[in-house]
């Protein structure tokens, strides 16, 4: 006799008791609530970071030669907003873009600039008053930095076209999670 | 949509593309959005209830998928599989809350080559309970809880990289290779966490288990 349960008819038995036991559903105003970023709640912050962030010159301190830059890539403008604002350059160590997925490591230069277990990165650039997309970027070995998050549709083919050694068409602002 | 267009049906019965396309708008139709909600709420819980283990965890999992489909509402895709794109959005959020407290574990890659040689293609992939049951919805009640804390403790043991396998493979219905294109490993790689999960699962559906779904102390 066969005694096996098959393993999906299992999963799908406790998945259809998981559904019966759901609790209500939020209301929509409260997801949107909930859903609104940083940079939404408190515009007038944004706009100001925004601002001194565009002024950070594209290589500003980094007297670097061609050859290196190319093995190092290019230093991206950052701002990282914890108690106060510090400029300082993040250099992307790893970019790719697999299936809408975007995946990047960073590290972020500058000694004064004490290390998070998290920061919730902002993606800006100079032609946009809002954010291009926000991830959360995790601390992980070497103290880099990993994004990893599914990238608006319209950014999908112009960023999946980066290298390392490519100056990223964006800027950064990074703020600690413990200070959200 | 403009308000001639706007059809005359109960906003519960639109289709998912009319209520993307209202919750795209500036500001988003929060009756459009309640809707969505409702349709979508209880299979996404399911779901993020076999991924997380955990009835708190998976509320919360569930609730934050939704911040992130508004925070992209207006790249969605008024035509594209809805279901399919929130049930990928809580999986990637899940992967990335346990990437941090992930560690080597039983399906670290390093140890997949001997587990293939190890599961043969004949062992199948069923769980051995006491009965034959075509039907798990008939047990009587009590051996239904009983059951289901049984599956509870042995998704709980599994790592968090196995239980979005088994998602993936089993409610989901993708194949191997489907899994491996989206998480850039291997059919092969895919096969392996998928066997060693279901080993684990019939490990820990040990005796106790089968005693406790026949209804006898275990």
């Amino acid at each position: 006799m066969n005694r096996g349960v098959p393993i999906e008819r299992l999963l799908r038995w406790r998945h259809g008791q998981a559904e019966a036991d759901a609790p209500p559903a939020p209301s929509a105003e409260h997801l949107l609530e909930l859903a609104r970023g940083w940079w939404e709640r408190w515009p007038e912050r944004f706009r100001a970071q925004l601002m001194r962030l565009r002024q950070m010159p594209l290589a500003y301190g980094y007297a670097m030669s061609p050859s290196e830059r190319d093995r190092r890539g290019h230093p991206v403008p950052t701002l990282v907003a914890d108690a106060e604002d510090v400029e300082t350059y993040t250099r992307v160590t790893y970019i790719n873009v697999r299936e809408a997925r975007f995946r990047m490591r960073f590290q972020v230069e500058g000694a004064a600039i004490r290390p998070h277990h998290a920061f919730d990165a902002i993606f800006v650039s100079d032609a946009s008053e809002s954010p291009l997309c926000a991830a959360l970027a995790v601390r992980s070995h070497a103290d880099e930095y990993r994004v990893d998050v599914d990238l608006p549709g319209h950014l999908v083919e112009s960023w999946g076209a980066l290298r390392v050694t490519d100056q990223m068409p964006f800027r950064m602002i990074l703020r600690p999670t413990d200070a959200l | 949509m403009s308000d001639d267009s706007r059809p005359s049906s109960p906003i519960t019965e639109w289709p998912d593309a009319w209520l993307l396309a209202a919750i795209r708008a500036e500001p988003p139709d929060v009756s459009a959005l309640d809707a969505l909600v409702a349709r979508y709420w209880t299979s996404l819980y399911a779901r993020c209830t076999l991924l997380t283990a955990n009835s708190e965890t998976a509320s919360d999992l569930a609730q934050e998928t939704w911040c992130r489909v508004l925070r992209a509402r207006r790249g969605l895709d008024p035509h594209g599989n809805f279901s399919a794109y929130i049930a990928r959005i809580a999986t990637n959020i899940w992967r990335d809350w346990s990437r941090s407290s992930r560690r080597a574990g039983p399906l670290a890659d390093h140890r997949l080559a001997s587990l293939d040689a190890e599961l043969g293609v004949g062992d199948g992939d069923t769980v051995l309970l006491r009965d034959a049951l075509s039907d798990l919805d008939a047990l009587p009640p009590e051996e239904q809880v009983a059951l289901r804390l049984d599956v509870d403790r042995v998704l709980a043991g599994l790592s968090p990289r196995a239980r979005e396998v088994l998602v993936s493979r089993y409610i989901d219905g993708e194949s191997a290779a489907e899994i491996g294109t989206r998480l850039g490993r291997t059919e092969q790689t895919i096969t392996s966490w998928i066997r060693e999960a279901i080993r684990e699962i019939r490990q820990q559906f040990g005796p106790s288990s089968a005693a406790r779904t026949r209804g006898g102390a275990p």
